[in-house]
């Protein structure tokens, strides 16, 4: 087990590097210039040379690669052209910020998304599961945007209970511990919600599926002529084995922690990594763009690892060597 | 091409006017106001900002941002303020200054009460650092080009400060103003190259109303009451930005009350909101003034297509400006006819306008040779069909519908236009380079009258004219209404070269929007105006029972 471990990880490192110089390419040879940023009718066209010279925008292409690489195995990200300042320090403050809104989201998704698959698979054709199916495709397809707007109009300007946006209140400094932490969670319930709920609904399709296929199965016959509750049967003996194809959506979903909260965090002013990386790439921040592409890279390589190990956990009958 | 570039120099260039302390105007008015509120009840309360972005460092000297100058501001003084006439100038770090009798040196005299936060004096040496810094071609500082007349700056002694200037102009006082003076004690140490990472970006110390308190990355910048201003403290105990990326949400916590203060209200929520305030069912004060922006499409002088005067002529009188206006800006703009704004002295009222006449139009194209030969319904020359593409950034869902009104619009007489959406690096890119046919874009004017950058022959090659506009006559009047001492006769020069370009039209000048934003009804004596959104921010205040933080 430790060796495929190991075999795995050696094998992922040439893929990442692979990726990332594919992307380093990419987001150079795409059209637009950095300089735009500084372009102005008082810089004189000596001083925007000098200013490239500086962000090392002057040499050829290849040697930029190279010596971006070789800062990037020194752990060095570089400077972000935008903001002036090291880019591990921007993903050091962003990333914590979205990994507590998608892992909630996340929980969230698995949670509602595996209880009401049971539920519509145990219901099959029944009017709850007509209703579930029904709502689960109305969410699904409801971009999140407009579900974000939406919830700010009714709880937060008309209702007043929530807050819109942000992480914290204005105030959070003078605030006690427990204040404080009350404080996030009315902070975290839209954008979590609205994160999680869209995911949950394809998840809730996908668990109902699987069970309803695992149903059919013999062992499960089997353990009904055994005389065995329908609770038993179902929980004990069809769920684990219908939660495989879960587990592959969830490790393949985990890129998405980082990744997939942009237009949330745009809507709710969540200071995450998402929205630092969109931003980049519309500035052609190139250090900003390149790290978190490479984060995304590591993130989709160790999800699937990491689907593969809980495989085998929940299936005995998968050993790797 | 509004964004970033004109509008980053000139709104650093506006920043360094937005705080101003006239002491003995402040004296008076401050009494006055005693009368009617006890002095005590003033003092206190938090203003919340809402702003689309972040900050990107808070050194004038770095910064690019358009609200990092909001915030600079606040913390850093500039020698001299612009009055509401944006023409003459108060006190603010100098108490006075004076021409020597040649007109080639001004003197300032400095306060000697001002200090940074850390306790330092403010001095003529910080001046003429400053100065060093601005000018330091390593630092490409965004406003560099107000430095181009000025020789050397001279420190007299610690509160006396002379600039030597090149030649005599008529804004020699306005480019020695430009710029907040920095900190010598804290930055002379940091190298020139390394000034953009410097720890001071992000921690800054100043000497303005307000100093920094907290700055989180994409979420907050906190600033506090300077208790050791110079003028007394400010009567706000915070001023706090908050960022939020997304307008529609942003607005709706300004409505929400979450958020004080947002600027650029879009133009359709406006009419709204000004009734809902009248009618008292909302608290957000709706105030508008004119911006110094304008839009406008430029056509590419380098294409053969509108090489001809009477051929762009036409062009915009077959644009109807009036209704493009009150279609998307819903009435919040007026129509633009000139490249300089009419809120500055040199504006000239009068000039040909060009107005919507698409008859005229149809005859000076068909004198120009351009008829449907072929009967396809798109007037065509020498078997070149009428057709270019009109290029603008995406994202502005305004350029966005002018590009597609104006297709509508040249439809009519046979022309075939192609809007062209492209993402706004991009765009930038290609204008640069001069790749497009026609743009619609915009120019955000500076409150110097100058014209050089944008239609002198010699701004061509990367500068900004961009359409490679060349008339030697705008020319020879551009160099000398720039050194035109006499007031007079600079405006009869300014005037018809504005004549002049406005009978080229290498632009069809389409529109003046107003600036649109709103704030909580709870502030008072709020001053906002084509200065900036925050004039004296110290002086902003809410009565005791309105305090919501």
């Amino acid at each position: 087990m430790w060796m495929y471990i190991l075999r795995r990880i050696l094998i992922a490192v040439p893929l990442i590097i692979g990726l990332a110089t594919i992307t380093f390419f990419i987001i150079h040879m795409a059209p637009g210039d950095p300089m735009a940023l500084y372009r102005n009718p008082e810089i004189s066209p000596e001083v925007m040379e000098l200013m490239r010279k500086n962000l090392g925008l002057d040499q050829p292409l290849h040697i930029q690669y190279v010596r971006w690489l070789t800062s990037m195995a020194r752990g060095n990200f570089g400077i972000s052209f935008t903001a002036h300042r090291p880019v591990a320090d921007i993903l050091k403050e962003t990333i914590p910020n979205t990994l507590q809104l998608t892992f909630l989201a996340l929980l969230l998704n698995l949670i509602v998304g595996i209880i009401i698959g049971v539920i519509a698979a145990i219901k099959q054709y029944s009017g709850v599961d007509h209703a579930i199916t029904v709502s689960a495709l109305f969410i699904y397809s409801m971009p999140s945007f407009w579900l974000g707007l939406m919830m700010i109009l009714l709880f937060s300007l008309l209702l007043g209970w929530l807050p819109a946006s942000q992480m914290q209140s204005i105030n959070a400094d003078l605030f006690d511990f427990w204040h404080r932490l009350w404080d996030r969670i009315i902070h975290l319930i839209m954008p979590v919600f609205v994160l999680g709920i869209a995911t949950a609904a394809g998840t809730a399709r996908f668990m109902r599926g699987s069970l309803l296929e695992v149903i059919r199965q013999d062992y499960i016959r089997t353990a009904h002529a055994k005389g065995l509750s329908e609770r038993v049967v179902i929980f004990k003996h069809a769920l684990r084995n219908a939660l495989l194809p879960i587990v592959t959506l969830t490790g393949l979903s985990l890129p998405f922690l980082l990744g997939g909260s942009v237009i949330t965090e745009t809507i709710f002013a969540w200071p995450g990594m998402g929205r630092v990386a969109i931003t980049a790439i519309f500035a052609r921040d190139y250090p900003v763009v390149l790290a978190a592409n490479l984060i995304a890279a590591v993130m989709v390589v160790l999800g699937s690892l990491l689907a593969d190990i809980t495989y085998s956990i929940l299936d005995p009958r998968i050993r790797y060597e | 091409m509004r964004s970033t570039r004109m509008e980053a120099g000139l709104k650093i260039f506006l920043a360094s006017w937005s705080v101003l302390l006239l002491t003995l105007a402040c004296g008076e008015k401050g009494e006055q106001k005693t009368s009617q509120w006890p002095p005590d009840d003033r003092y206190g309360g938090t203003l919340v900002v809402g702003e689309i972005g972040d900050v990107d460092a808070l050194n004038p000297l770095i910064s690019s941002t358009r609200n990092a100058s909001d915030v600079e501001g606040m913390l850093f003084l500039t020698l001299t303020e612009i009055n509401t006439d944006l023409d003459s100038y108060s006190p603010s770090l100098a108490k006075s200054w004076e021409f020597s009798s040649d007109h080639l040196r001004l003197t300032f005299h400095l306060r000697d009460d001002v200090t940074w936060t850390d306790g330092v004096k403010t001095t003529a040496h910080d001046v003429k650092f400053s100065f060093e810094k601005q000018t330091d071609p390593l630092i490409a500082w965004s406003a560099i080009r107000w430095k181009e007349f000025i020789e050397d700056v001279q420190v007299v002694n610690d509160t006396t400060v002379t600039f030597i200037f090149k030649e005599v102009y008529p804004y020699q006082l306005m480019d020695a103003s430009v710029g907040a003076i920095l900190p010598k004690h804290l930055l002379e140490h940091v190298p020139s190259e390394q000034m953009k990472t410097c720890d001071f970006n992000r921690q800054p110390v100043g000497n303005g109303p307000f100093k920094l308190k907290k700055w989180i990355s994409q979420q907050t910048i906190e600033l506090v009451a300077n208790e050791d201003y110079y003028a007394g403290r400010p009567f706000l105990d915070r001023v706090v930005f908050r960022i939020i990326p997304d307008q529609t949400s942003l607005l709706a916590q300004l409505k929400s009350g979450d958020v004080d203060l947002m600027e650029s209200i879009p133009p359709q929520d406006v009419p709204k909101m000004e009734r809902d305030f009248l009618q008292g069912k909302a608290d957000v004060r709706i105030v508008r003034y004119p911006s110094r922006a304008y839009g406008y499409i430029g056509w590419n002088l380098q294409n053969p297509l509108f090489e001809s005067k009477k051929v762009r002529q036409a062009l915009t009188m077959a644009i109807d400006r009036e209704n493009l206006i009150e279609a998307v800006y819903f009435g919040l703009a007026r129509p633009c006819h000139s490249p300089i704004s009419p809120i500055l002295w040199a504006y000239n009222p009068d000039m040909p306008i060009f107005p919507f006449d698409p008859e005229e139009a149809e005859r000076l194209l068909a004198q120009e040779g351009w008829v449907d030969h072929d009967g396809d319904g798109w007037i065509d020359k020498g078997g070149r069909k009428f057709e270019f593409a009109l290029k603008t950034n995406q994202g502005n869902r305004i350029r966005e519908a002018i590009t597609v009104i104006v297709q509508d619009q040249l439809a009519k007489l046979g022309i075939k236009v192609n809007p062209r959406l492209i993402e706004w690096t991009v765009f930038s890119d290609q204008t640069n380079r001069k790749e497009f046919e026609a743009i619609v874009a915009g120019w955000s004017v500076g409150l110097k009258v100058d014209l050089t950058t944008i239609w002198h022959s010699e701004s061509i090659n990367d500068k900004f004219n961009y359409v490679s506009y060349s008339n030697p006559e705008v020319d020879g009047l551009i160099e000398m209404a720039k050194r035109e001492m006499n007031r007079a006769k600079a405006k009869l020069l300014w005037d018809e070269a504005q004549r002049l370009i406005v009978e080229d039209q290498p632009y069809t000048f389409l529109y003046i929007p107003e600036q649109v934003n709103g704030i909580h009804r709870r502030f008072r004596d709020v001053q906002m105006d084509t200065r900036g959104t925050f004039n004296h921010p110290e002086q902003w205040w809410v009565p005791r029972d309105e305090r919501k933080y």
